[in-house]
């Protein structure tokens, strides 16, 4: 006899694609990896989302330290300086009071995206675990949950948003509110309809055959693989969001003056357009790169997170 | 046997994948005689669907290279125009894929799709195309045909399902058909059904078939000759009695010691534990130089298998029609254990002698 | 094997409404996956249940375990009846009973560890804590033939055969007396089989486990089995040793059943004499009445349209069949509910 020992039959075995047209080549042996590392790996290699990421990073960063970076305060009304264009002194100019606009966007990055993530998170949170319920319990339970949703659905959004900020009065505070019970219905859409998928699994099966609980299977095994279309969702329903305060706040409905907010900056500079175009530009050029990037994000994140785009990159990346 | 309708010379495909080239068909040969059923073997992996799909050109352009020489009735399916080729695919070639669900169009009726690839090769009008649908639905053993016409494939079972596609494949009399596990998703008792039904619609035409399987239990009812498949290359061939009643190769021993068998009679009422190949099949991006076999293989009998590819070699008798070969090293073969034990217990019993006669003999 | 039964079964129905909810409710019949079982599984004894889809057979091994609810009779586990069992009880059940699944790549989570998988169990039931669940789960990947080192690892990183492994680690790890394998193997390549078949006749001997081995696959059944049972369109027809009913059916399904197996042997096969049935097998919701393998049983005489025939002692002890041939034994259909339901 030659070679190696013979590994006894029933030995451990090592390696790839021993069943039926499946697993394809030697994966085995790599390392373990987080998920979530994996998954900003993959985005990396993805060069629109890593530049949005990037941006976002930046304009999160620029929103906390908003007080140190800002060469002005919001508010510092100065009158002989007012209505002048960009400069050495005022990159973005300065609007009708005289106040820096530069100040204002950089300090009302913070007031857009507060709102922007407040809002989402209540969507979120509420749209999810609404959609949660109603997919893994199914009847009842779903029919009075997602008729409930389509109600709120089938209502004009704005106007929804009007009503709730008529009752609870305008700010930002209110604001957030409006828009984020706006937004319930389309994530409880989205983690129904991901739940649906999921709850049929075989793994969730598996789980309840050794015992687990409801709450066990709906946390360990449900939510985090009904996840990714939800984790896309909230990126794009922040760009939305953001949009929506603006609008809101350009309609006289969300952030109060003298606060600065992208929307109201945008309603304020409307008035001085053909004399002063930097009022309004620089606070909508805000937005949309900001709108612009989470959508970027968003997309980048649905590739990524798609478990057939995975394989193919992680393949492709070696 | 008369010229063959299929003759396939060192066959190689290689797929380009993110891991590299991964060669997935290594220099097979065969060929098919009219009347003749040739069963190609082997696990997942093995390379025997893409094989057969590289004849046919059903692999993706661009990803894969099929180089050799695969002869259809003299003309070479491998050289072909891509206008050619579809011309063939139907009177030459007919073929049914292992899952009735998917292979069929579920938003057209069964004539629709019968009738479509009946017209493409011939110029029959379209009551005459469906007069010959119906036949065909008739011929595949469906009870009402010309009903069968106007339904959709969810209305079918599978076995029903599977029967269509056949009758597809053969709807422009074909000369070879080529079945990629064919019966792996149907019932055995429907299974039975659908071999009776190949072998008697070949009887009648005399057209060759191939037949690609995981299962050597269809191959020994179905094949006249066997092809053993592992990591790309033809392991072993011969004859259907040569090959599973004498393997010769590790690894069809392996295989088949790693078939739970009803033959097999218990030893004092334990069956014993089945053989196992240690191990999985090597990767195409990743083959062993020396023998395919060998880094699983439990004999490893001789200095070569780690270093040389051993060559397709006739074992025994080199005076038949039909040599019997294997590509190893180590020859010497012990003769199948139990193959001689097992005629006592299933012998040509026929199920249902013992406790059951005639019924109404019986009860009279 | 002993000859205390562990699990049994008497008159076992699941129902499933077919049909619409809601409006179209007036459209709705029966689907009757499974029909009247009776069965006991003695304590120790790997217990074959074998059919063609849609028997019932894997709709019968999630019932046994209380996966799917019943719509009738009772099952008593370890003398318990546990068709009414709520909450606690029912955890203990799920501890003492355990399932692996058909298809290796779908029963794992893709999202967690080798090691968080098989410690489900542990931490469902509060069995092991820190560091003595580690070593747990590095015991029982051991004992299902995986190296202790892969805990970490996720299921996309191994093959089939060892994601089936780490599977049947799961379904062990709470130490249960009973074990289903729903068609465990029916994925696998014919090697790899070989390994798991191997593998579950040597834990069942090493755990002393009771089996309930579900599979189509007539040769894998009657290799790992002591007893096999045979199911059609929602019944067991016929049940016996292994090696009777694997040699000797006494039921025409099962006779036809085993014919139509392939044999790997070229000799035997072309001696072979097949009993090829005619047409498929009905739809569960449209029963046939009196015995309901009738409509494709090529003896098929008088008694078995009116008499749904009851399982009899016939051939090698502990050999029964549902079968006139041997006797006509069982009710007389009753038109309402007995004759099918078609429309």
């Amino acid at each position: 006899m030659t070679g190696a020992p013979v590994p006894p039959p029933d030995a451990p075995v090592a390696g790839q694609g021993d069943a039926k047209g499946t697993s394809p080549g030697p994966t085995a042996l790599r390392p373990a990896r987080p998920r979530w590392r994996e998954t900003l790996g993959l985005l990396a290699r993805n060069p629109t989302a890593a530049v949005a990421s990037l941006v976002l990073v930046g304009i999160v960063l620029m929103a906390i330290f908003d007080e140190t970076l800002a060469p002005q305060g919001p508010s510092e009304v100065s009158v002989q300086d007012r209505l002048q264009s960009p400069s050495w002194a005022h990159p973005f100019g300065t609007d009708d009071l005289g106040r820096d606009i530069l100040s204002r966007v950089i300090l009302g990055a913070g007031v857009s995206l507060r709102v922007g993530f407040l809002a989402v998170g209540i969507a979120l949170v509420i749209g999810t675990l609404i959609g949660l319920l109603a997919g893994f319990y199914g009847r009842w339970v779903d029919d009075v949950l997602m008729r409930v949703m389509d109600m709120l659905f089938a209502f004009p959004a704005v106007l929804l948003a009007i009503a709730v900020l008529a009752v609870r009065g305008p700010g930002s505070g209110n604001t957030a509110l409006a828009i984020g019970i706006v937004y319930i219905p389309i994530f409880a859409r989205v983690t129904r309809a991901s739940v649906l998928g999921v709850r049929e699994e075989v793994y969730v099966r598996a789980s309840r055959s050794v015992g687990a609980s409801d709450f066990r299977l709906l946390t360990r095994h449900v939510l985090p693989n009904a996840a990714p279309p939800i984790i896309v969702q909230t990126s794009i329903s922040l760009a939305f969001a953001v949009l929506a305060e603006a609008a809101l706040s350009f309609l006289g409905l969300g952030t109060q003056p003298p606060n600065p907010s992208w929307g109201l900056m945008l309603a304020e500079g409307r008035g001085f357009i053909d004399i002063a175009w930097w009022l309004a530009f620089f606070p909508g050029m805000a937005i949309f790169l900001t709108v612009l990037c989470f959508n970027l994000l968003g997309d980048g994140l649905r590739d990524v997170l798609d478990p057939r785009q995975r394989t193919l990159m992680a393949g492709g990346g070696r | 046997m008369s010229a063959p309708v299929l003759e396939v010379e060192d066959l190689r495909v290689r797929l380009r994948t993110p891991r590299g080239p991964a060669d997935v068909v290594n220099g097979l040969s065969y060929s098919v005689g009219a009347g003749e059923t040739v069963a190609v073997v082997g696990e997942s992996g093995s390379g025997k669907s893409v094989s057969v799909l590289a004849l046919l050109g059903l692999l993706p352009q661009g990803v894969a290279t099929v180089t050799g020489r695969a002869l259809l009735q003299g003309e070479d399916l491998l050289t072909m125009q891509p206008e050619r080729l579809r011309q063939v695919r139907g009177p030459g070639a007919g073929m049914v894929f292992q899952d009735p669900m998917t292979s069929l169009n579920p938003v057209l009726t069964i004539g629709r799709q019968l009738v479509e690839g009946i017209r493409a090769h011939t110029d029959l009008d379209k009551a005459a195309a469906r007069r010959r649908a119906a036949d065909l639905l008739g011929e595949v053993g469906l009870p009402d045909p010309a009903g069968t016409l106007d339904r959709y494939p969810h209305e079918l079972s599978g076995g029903m399902r599977q029967r269509v596609i056949i009758a597809i494949a053969l709807s422009n009399s074909p000369a070879l058909l080529i079945a990629d596990e064919a019966t792996t998703a149907l019932d055995v008792t429907v299974q039975a059904q659908i071999i009776d039904l190949v072998e008697g619609l070949q009887a009648e035409r005399g057209m060759g078939v191939v037949w690609i399987t995981h299962d050597l239990g269809v191959v020994a009812g179905i094949a006249d000759r066997v092809l053993v498949m592992y990591g790309g290359r033809c392991v072993e061939d011969g004859t259907v009695d040569d090959v599973l009643e004498n393997p010769s190769h590790p690894y069809t021993r392996g295989l088949l010691g790693a078939l739970p068998d009803l033959a097999q009679p218990a030893v004092d009422g334990v069956v014993p534990d089945l053989a196992t190949v240690p191990g999985v099949p090597p990767a195409p991006t990743d083959l062993p130089k020396g023998c395919v076999f060998w880094p699983r293989c439990p004999v490893r009998g001789d200095a070569r298998c780690e270093t040389e590819q051993p060559p397709l070699a006739i074992i025994g008798s080199s005076d038949v029609a039909l040599p019997h070969r294997a590509a190893t090293w180590c020859t010497e073969s012990p003769a199948r254990a139990g193959s001689t034990a097992v005629s006592g217990t299933f012998g040509t019993g026929s199920p249902g002698t013992s406790g059951i006669e005639s019924p109404r003999g019986r009860l009279r | 094997m002993s000859g205390e039964v562990l699990v049994s079964a008497r008159g076992v129905e699941v129902h499933f409404p077919t049909g619409g909810r809601g409006f179209r409710t007036a459209q709705a019949g029966v689907l009757r996956a499974v029909d009247g079982v009776d069965l006991d599984i003695y304590r120790g004894e790997t217990l074959g249940l074998v059919g063609e889809s849609g028997c019932g057979k894997s709709t019968l091994g999630n019932a046994l375990l209380r996966l799917v609810p019943t719509t009738g009779g009772s099952i008593a586990f370890d003398g318990t009846d546990i068709t009414g069992l709520q909450g606690r009880r029912i955890k203990e059940l799920r501890r003492r009973a355990g399932m692996v699944f058909q298809d290796p790549f779908a029963s794992l989570d893709p999202r967690r560890t080798v090691a968080q998988t098989v410690s489900e169990p542990l931490e469902v039931h509060g069995l092991r804590k820190g560091r003595d669940k580690a070593a747990r789960v590095a015991e029982l990947l051991e004992l299902v033939g995986l190296d202790a080192n892969v805990a970490g690892r996720y299921p996309h990183e191994f093959s089939g055969g060892q994601r089936q492994r780490v599977g049947i680690a799961r379904a062990l790890a709470g130490e249960p007396d009973f074990l289903v394998c729903d068609e465990a193997i029916a994925s696998l390549d014919v090697s790899v089989q070989a390994q798991v078949l191997n593998l579950l006749r040597r834990l069942q001997r090493q755990l002393g486990l009771t089996l309930l081995f579900i599979s189509h696959d007539l040769s894998a059944v009657r290799h790992i089995s002591d007893r096999i049972a045979v199911m059609y369109l929602g019944r067991v027809v016929e049940i016996g040793p292994a090696e009777a009913v694997g040699t000797d059916p006494q039921m025409p399904y099962t006779q036809a059943l085993l014919s139509a197996v392939p044999l790997p042997h070229p000799k035997l096969e072309r001696e072979r004499k097949r009993v090829v049935l005619t047409g498929d097998v009905p739809s569960p919701a449209a029963v046939p009445s009196g015995c309901r393998f009738r409509t494709r049983c090529p003896y098929a005489f008088e008694p078995c349209d009116d008499v749904d025939p009851a399982l009899q002692p016939v051939g090698a002890p502990g050999q029964q069949a549902a079968c006139h041939l041997h006797g006509v034994v069982g009710t007389p259909a009753t038109t309402p509910d007995g004759v099918t339901a078609t429309p």
